[in-house]
């Protein structure tokens, strides 16, 4: 049943991110560019999406394990979305790009601006990712600080109360540093392969001729803020999961002890849920991204044979 | 943009040399400028990154650029040319091109002025 309301619960997410992107997409006017730009477009687009797929499949893959390895489940199910969208970015990654041919003898234009990995993908997109790694490593490093021991060896959180100090409240489970140490490397992980993606990007040779300019510069933006977007995914997923975890130990640790850290609980939980949808819109919005770059070079006619 | 043209007798480095430094001088590239690192334009331009380290030396040696392993390459201050010699050349241009005149004949009508002028 809970199975059924997330699929549910997905669906709706996926398809009002793919109306309300078509209705946002449907006000532009559709680009055109030069003739001999539409095999970078093309390529781009279709890394964008094997990127997005092998994601999915990865995690298919790793919940898959997760449900067969009962004994690790919970780490499992935990490592899921970092693991599977640094697999797909990698993909991304070792997927050799187009650069245009170029005769010997023709003449070669180059800008005179210097490219970085940073400043590929939109301000906004980076801002986001780079902020959804430092809450997901301020989350991990202070619920691993402020994790607790039963007498099961349980991480477990625990309420103190400045009213009653004699009242020990524990709630469990809570991410300790069992979780927080292979989540840390896993994010690691996930962003050495995402900084490796951008510089690809950037140290990928130009289009060849001045024409190109436009292009070279969409399809270049385009691909980082793919690679940003399925990032941002893999690391808003695991923040969700882990503020989840989080604000129902520390609600259920002050449930009848302290009422103002109960309703953080119930904040930490409606992050979490906000964290949750936004990786959703992500990964879907990297979809539909790679999506539009393949049909502009469907637009952008290749040059006709003389 | 700069362009490197393969049919014509200038050697590669020179051309990019030449490029950046009109670039500069006309005020188009400002002070403070960061140059692309010598391999990004050695690969958008196909060329070897020795060809663009070569321009790139020149161009420190002419004081146009200063290179710096942390700040990479960047446009110095004072490279460009006064602004009366950018409004002349404009000028200049202008002129000449309303007269039918190519790159060629303008140039050599400069020629012509600029041994005048040390004659005197």
């Amino acid at each position: 049943m809970a199975g059924i309301v997330w699929l549910l619960f997905l669906s709706i997410v996926v398809g009002a991110t793919v109306v309300a992107w078509t209705a946002i997409r449907a006000h532009r006017s559709p680009r055109r560019f030069p003739p001999g730009a539409s095999s970078a477009l093309r390529s781009a687009g279709t890394r964008g999406l094997i990127a997005c797929g092998a994601s999915l499949a990865a995690l298919i893959g790793l919940l898959a394990w997760a449900a067969v390895d009962t004994a690790n489940q919970p780490l499992a199910l935990a490592l899921a979305p970092l693991l599977s969208v640094s697999i797909g970015i990698g993909c991304y990654t070792l997927l050799r790009p187009a650069t245009g041919t170029l005769d010997e003898a023709q003449p070669r234009s180059a800008s005179l601006a210097q490219r970085t990995w940073w400043a590929q993908a939109p301000r906004p997109v980076m801002v986001a990712l780079v902020g959804s790694w430092l809450a997901t490593i301020a989350t991990l490093v202070i619920t691993g600080l402020t994790t607790t021991m039963d007498e099961f060896g349980n991480p477990v959180f625990q309420a103190e109360s400045l009213t009653y100090p004699q009242l020990v409240s524990t709630s469990g489970p809570y991410p300790g540093w069992g979780y927080g140490v292979p989540l840390l490397a896993a994010l690691g992980l996930l962003i050495a392969a995402t900084w490796l993606a951008l510089r690809r990007i950037s140290s990928t040779a130009a289009l060849p001729a001045a024409e190109f300019a436009r292009a070279d510069a969409a399809w270049r933006r385009g691909s980082a803020e793919v690679v940003a977007l399925i990032a941002l995914a893999g690391a808003g997923s695991t923040l969700s999961g882990v503020l989840a975890v989080t604000g129902l130990a520390v609600g259920g640790a002050y449930r009848g002890v302290d009422s103002q850290w109960a309703a953080i609980g119930t904040a930490v939980i409606a992050l979490a849920v906000v964290c949750g949808i936004g990786s959703i819109i992500s990964v879907t919005t990297a979809a539909l991204r790679s999506r539009e770059l393949v049909s502009i070079a469907v637009g952008s006619p290749e040059p006709s044979p003389a | 943009m700069i362009t490197l043209d393969p049919n014509i007798a200038t050697a590669p480095s020179a051309q990019i040399q030449t490029q950046i430094s009109d670039l500069i001088r006309s005020g188009e590239l400002a002070p403070g400028h960061r140059l692309p690192a010598i391999r990004q334009l050695a690969a958008d331009l196909r060329t070897a990154p020795g060809t663009v380290a070569k321009a790139y030396s020149t161009l420190e040696a002419n004081g146009l650029v200063e290179s710096s392993r942390a700040r990479g390459t960047r446009v110095l201050a004072g490279a460009a040319h006064h602004g009366a010699v950018l409004a002349a050349s404009q000028d200049f241009v202008t002129t000449a091109r309303a007269r039918g005149l190519g790159l060629d004949e303008a140039l050599g009508a400069i020629r012509r002025a600029w041994a005048e002028g040390a004659a005197t």
